[in-house]
């Protein structure tokens, strides 16, 4: 387990994709951000395959040029670039590592986000381990597993979006950073085991529908629910995210010694990061004075609105953080 | 080449291949033996085998000569701890089965505390896509990807994995080749396209009322979806699919999956969908 607890120091992760989203994200508190980025002429070689997670065009930094001025803007402002894809095409890995490499060492980007094993274990061996960050994508789950990625030496671990408090807990160790789900995007199934991909569209919306032999009103429920992971299509009268959210348990985060806050939405507009941050900012701030869940909850409801989210902890990404108790893990019945 | 058995329940360990098999899937196969039973899950904690299950199953195959496999999931904390347990209480009755990890904690447990015990690198590992909704083009033999994995298996090898599985994906080679000193294994005939800790089937059994979803994680299961599998059909892909679980599986052409049969040195045939 982790020894050092109460931690002060935690970091709201903010997504971004132009230098024009820096400053009003700094203004509204954002300690890191993140990006993604695929090399210049990848497309022409690698086709529509993607080099992280989300879109190129919808959701990436246009070039080079543009990251370094990103880069610039931000200052002294961590920023870390996605490399998440859980695979690549023949040759990839060669050229990402190399890409990789070059966004360390000579364009100032402070880590790597990185999923696929064989990119990982590659820019390892170039010597980045320190400045590599885990994808959710790579499903650490365990204690055993924190540390067997502990031992490649990458820097930080990004926990996936589907843990209880209790298993974020047990996951911690020394030596080590953790990142867990703050706000925004959720994901029906564990993205790390989701062996589809958005370019064909997003598999799951459609998921269930098809089902045979399932009660009606358990797949209206299930419908529902992908519509809270999907943001409830929409965002607050006040102009903010309605999506899932986890910023009552920072006060678990930050005794849990957890690191980072990631805000997800990197192809959401300015508007929708600059209040996801403000909310982000705001809770982790109570925190800071010693505000609690309940403290939080009123608060968010106060800023943006849309109260039966929380009160039915219909969006919640870690509702456990209202159970009592020691444990809220699942129960085992062996 | 050899073959394996995913079976379902006990009553269904006399069985061979042959029966289990798809005749279309069928004549890809060459004759080749069995040689192994596979028994545990693959895709949720929760249907790890009880001590006594797993001990019958054990026993069993030793029995028939078979070796016993023990599939393993992506585990929690407590996942990780009963599967300490279930493998300590295997070796104290003497049974010492293959595991096959798909969680990193999982081979790190091995290593350190049940260092007897054969290692296979399983399906969940190779995260190549599974999509159902994309075409599979044939390959011609020779044509498939081995660089895709390669560093995986590197490390794997020095961790002491004997084996290495996979199931039908998009792209065969990720089993590498016969010089990689692995048992190249393969699943068939359901590929998994997605799997997740918010199940269907455990929302289905729970009471009717608020959050069986927003509360799932932490809710207890009592494993109602063991032994079911359901048909989903979907508008955007032609190919079978089904749900077992919490996983979406489907069945790739057996033209495609000659191609992987091709590349493996063990065969395992699933009896139905199952997490």
């Amino acid at each position: 387990m982790k020894s050092v607890h109460d931690n002060q120091g935690i970091k709201i992760l903010s997504p971004l994709r132009s230098v024009s989203e820096v400053a009003p994200l700094l203004a509204a508190g954002a300690d890191e951000f993140y990006c993604g980025l695929a090399p210049t002429g990848w497309e022409q070689r690698f086709g529509a395959t993607w080099t992280n997670r989300r879109h190129p065009h919808a959701a990436a930094v246009l070039n080079e040029q543009a990251l370094a001025d990103i880069i610039t803007a931000a200052g002294s402002v961590p920023v870390h670039v996605a490399l998440n894809a859980p695979h690549y095409p023949r040759g990839a890995v060669k050229v990402l590592t190399e890409f990789g490499c070059q966004l360390l060492q000579d364009m100032g980007v402070s880590a790597l986000i990185v999923a696929d094993m064989d990119l990982l274990l590659a820019l390892i061996e170039a010597g980045h381990a320190a400045k590599l960050h885990l994808s959710s994508l790579a499903t650490c789950t365990n204690i055993g597993s924190s540390r067997f990625f502990g031992d490649l030496g990458v820097s930080r671990i990004i926990l996936p979006r589907h843990l209880t408090l209790a298993e974020i807990d047990q996951c911690m160790i020394d030596g080590v950073d953790f990142e867990t789900f703050l706000i925004n995007d959720g994901c029906v199934f564990e993205e790390g085991l989701c062996a589809t991909t958005h370019q064909a569209g997003t598999f799951c919306l459609a998921d269930g529908d098809g089902l045979k032999d399932m009660p009606e009103d358990l797949l209206e429920r299930y419908a529902f629910w992908k519509w809270t992971q999907n943001n409830c299509g929409c965002s607050s009268s006040k102009g903010y995210p309605l999506g899932p959210c986890g910023l009552c348990a920072i006060p678990r985060f930050q005794a849990a010694g957890v690191m980072s806050l990631k805000v997800v939405g990197r192809e959401a507009s300015l508007e929708r990061k600059y209040t996801s941050v403000k909310l982000a900012v705001m809770a982790r701030d109570i925190a800071r004075a010693g505000g609690g869940a309940e403290e939080i909850r009123e608060a968010t409801i106060a800023l943006r609105g849309a109260a039966s989210l929380c009160h039915n902890s219909h969006a919640c990404y870690y509702p456990d953080v209202w159970k009592t108790g020691t444990d809220s893990a699942m129960v085992d019945h062996r | 080449m050899e073959y394996g058995l995913r079976i379902a329940t006990l009553e269904s360990a006399f069985k061979n291949p042959a029966d289990v098999c798809d005749a279309a899937l069928l004549k890809h196969c060459p004759d080749a033996p069995l040689t192994a039973l596979y028994f545990g899950s693959e895709f949720c904690q929760e249907l790890l085998p009880r001590n006594n299950e797993a001990n019958t199953f054990c026993t069993h195959c030793a029995t028939r000569n078979l070796q016993a496999v023990l599939l393993t999931p992506v585990v929690t904390g407590k996942g990780l701890k009963r599967l300490d347990r279930l493998l300590t209480s295997l070796a104290e009755r003497g049974w010492f089965p293959a595991v096959v990890f798909n969680d990193w904690g999982v081979l790190e447990l091995l290593r350190s505390k049940h260092a007897d015990l054969s290692r296979h690198m399983g399906r969940l590992m190779n995260r190549g896509l599974r999509d159902p909704r994309l075409n599979m083009q044939a390959i011609a033999p020779g044509g498939e990807n081995t660089e895709r994995g390669s560093g995986i298996r590197k490390l794997a090898s020095s961790l002491g994995v004997s084996a290495v599985e996979s199931d039908a994906d998009l792209e065969p080679g990720f089993l590498g080749t016969a010089n990689d000193g692995f048992t190249r294994t393969l699943h068939l005939p359901f590929t998994f396209v997605s799997s997740g800790r918010n199940c269907l089937e455990k929302a289905a059994a729970a009471s009717v009322g608020k959050g069986i979803f927003t509360q799932g994680l932490h809710s207890a299961c009592s494993a109602p979806c063991r032994g079911v599998y359901r048909q989903e059909i979907r508008q955007d892909t032609q190919k079978p699919l089904w749900r077992a679980g919490n996983t979406v599986f489907f069945e790739a052409p057996p033209a495609w999956i000659a191609r992987h049969i091709e590349l493996a040195d063990r065969v395992v045939f699933h009896e139905q969908p199952m997490p």
